[in-house]
């Protein structure tokens, strides 16, 4: 069972004991996930018009992930652009009992950025951002993003059923474009022990944003 | 609180958390998708699962990181997607499909799409396949019963394979051994639908087409300057009519 909440609002943030979040769905954000469904499937038949409106939905998505991985702004144009050229041509593999489009979206254009990153710099290289490397909003106000299931404060708070450890291995590995070798060695921990960071870290995190209904 | 770095027992499904967010090494991945390979369809399906619910994890984390791109680059992406669509895509009959499937997923991020159908200039408009499929593949013009396959020669060297199925309205051209052009030349493809001619590709190399057909209609290619031209500027290096 997950531990029960007070009645008394609680700021995760200060409590030193991780507490599941119970995360809200927005509404409104769920027509917006079917919307991106249906256009995929007119991508997929090659529907220009619906590929464009596509785009302008989920291209802050697709540019700011890959802006936050490789740190320069022509890159992640390239990424982008390159991302959406997958989308074009890789739209009717797309199932949507599997992954969500954004979450399809978020893989593809991980997936570039970690290895144009990889391919381009040295770890050493990488050791420049490694204080950029951190999970969670970077300022105050987050321009409104499409393509969310979930409300921002809940992400929030999810991330505080993370260790300190825990999100500093996550950020280094998903955000410093590490393997699980580099991120040992900048935290110079051993590597069993990163291992077990991530994989707990990433599972607390899912755990909590799925309201405990995963493993 | 305490720390909790204990040390869990690793089994192989653990690899599904460094194998979603991509912090495996590529030599790694690469051992860990043959591993799966080998153990069948049900522990890729279980693996599947976990990937696919820590992806929507890290997605959800994403949404910070939003950050509206330059206007540019959506005319940028246009352009790319009209010399993307006119480009040849390799073609090859496949190895056996029980081989193909998970290889699928595994390797969407890098997987090279089999054909265009739909959105490549031609006017006819192939019917979306039932399977969710919205271009018709080489692949389906391949399988179709009632395919038929036939090569011509090309003047200067090399052949053009027309697969054909009348069911699907479709053909499916390959071209083989055709010399290289210099780099401000290329190969156009062209359909010519009652007199006609619509461009279909500019191949600047080895390639492979599939294009909606009627029947009577003539394929037929040409040299054109680098980019390709609204129409055709030479005589056709090769041709055959189709149906």
């Amino acid at each position: 069972m997950t531990a029960r909440r007070g009645s008394a609002p609680i700021n995760l943030r200060s409590v030193t004991e991780p507490a599941p979040a119970c995360p809200t769905v927005d509404r409104r954000d769920r027509a917006v996930q079917e919307q991106l469904i249906e256009l995929l499937d007119d991508v997929a038949a090659g529907d220009r018009a619906a590929f464009a409106e596509f785009y302008r939905v989920t291209s802050p998505r697709v540019f700011g992930l890959a802006l936050r991985v490789v740190r320069n702004h022509g890159a992640a144009e390239d990424i982008a652009q390159e991302v959406f050229l997958q989308v074009w041509s890789l739209a009717g593999q797309y199932d949507p009992v599997k992954a969500s489009p954004i979450g399809w979206l978020m893989m593809l254009t991980h997936r570039r950025a970690v290895d144009r990153v990889r391919a381009e710099q040295s770890a050493t290289r990488r050791d420049i951002v490694f204080g950029h490397a951190h999970l969670g909003r970077d300022h105050d106000v987050v321009a409104e993003a499409v393509g969310q299931r979930l409300d921002e404060q809940s992400v929030l708070d999810c991330l505080q059923t993370m260790t300190e450890l825990q999100r500093e291995a996550v950020a280094l590995a998903y955000y410093g474009s590490r393997t699980y070798v580099e991120v040992a060695e900048t935290l110079a921990v051993p590597l069993p022990t990163v291992k077990s960071r991530i994989k707990d870290g990433l599972k607390r995190l899912e755990n909590c944003l799925t309201g405990g209904n995963t493993r | 609180m305490s720390e909790t770095d204990r040390r869990t027992p690793w089994s192989w499904l653990d690899e599904a958390y460094p194998y979603a967010i991509d912090t495996l090494d590529p030599p790694q991945r690469q051992a860990l998708e043959d591993w799966l390979e080998a153990a069948g369809p049900d522990r890729v399906a279980e693996f599947q699962a976990i990937v696919h619910r820590i992806q929507e994890t890290m997605a959800d984390l994403t949404v910070f990181d939003a950050v509206p791109p330059p206007a540019r680059l959506e005319s940028a992406l246009m352009r790319a997607l009209d010399r993307y669509d006119t480009q040849a895509h390799p073609l090859g009959r496949r190895g056996a499909a029980g081989r193909r499937w998970h290889v699928r997923w595994l390797t969407v991020a890098a997987a090279a799409i089999v054909a265009v159908g739909a959105g490549v200039g031609v006017g006819v408009v192939i019917e979306r396949t039932n399977d969710g499929q919205g271009a018709v593949t080489a692949q389906q013009v391949l399988d179709q019963p009632d395919s038929r396959e036939s090569s011509v020669a090309v003047t200067g060297g090399g052949a053009m394979t027309v697969y054909e199925s009348k069911s699907l309205g479709a053909a499916a051209v390959s071209f083989e051994d055709m010399p290289a052009l210099p780099v401000d030349r290329a190969y156009q493809l062209w359909l010519i639908h009652a007199g006609t001619p619509k461009s279909v590709a500019v191949m600047d190399g080895p390639a492979s087409v599939v294009t909606a057909v009627d029947i009577a209609d003539t394929l037929a290619v040409t040299v054109e300057p680098a980019g390709g031209s609204p129409g055709p500027t030479t005589s056709p290096i090769v041709s055959m009519t189709v149906g």
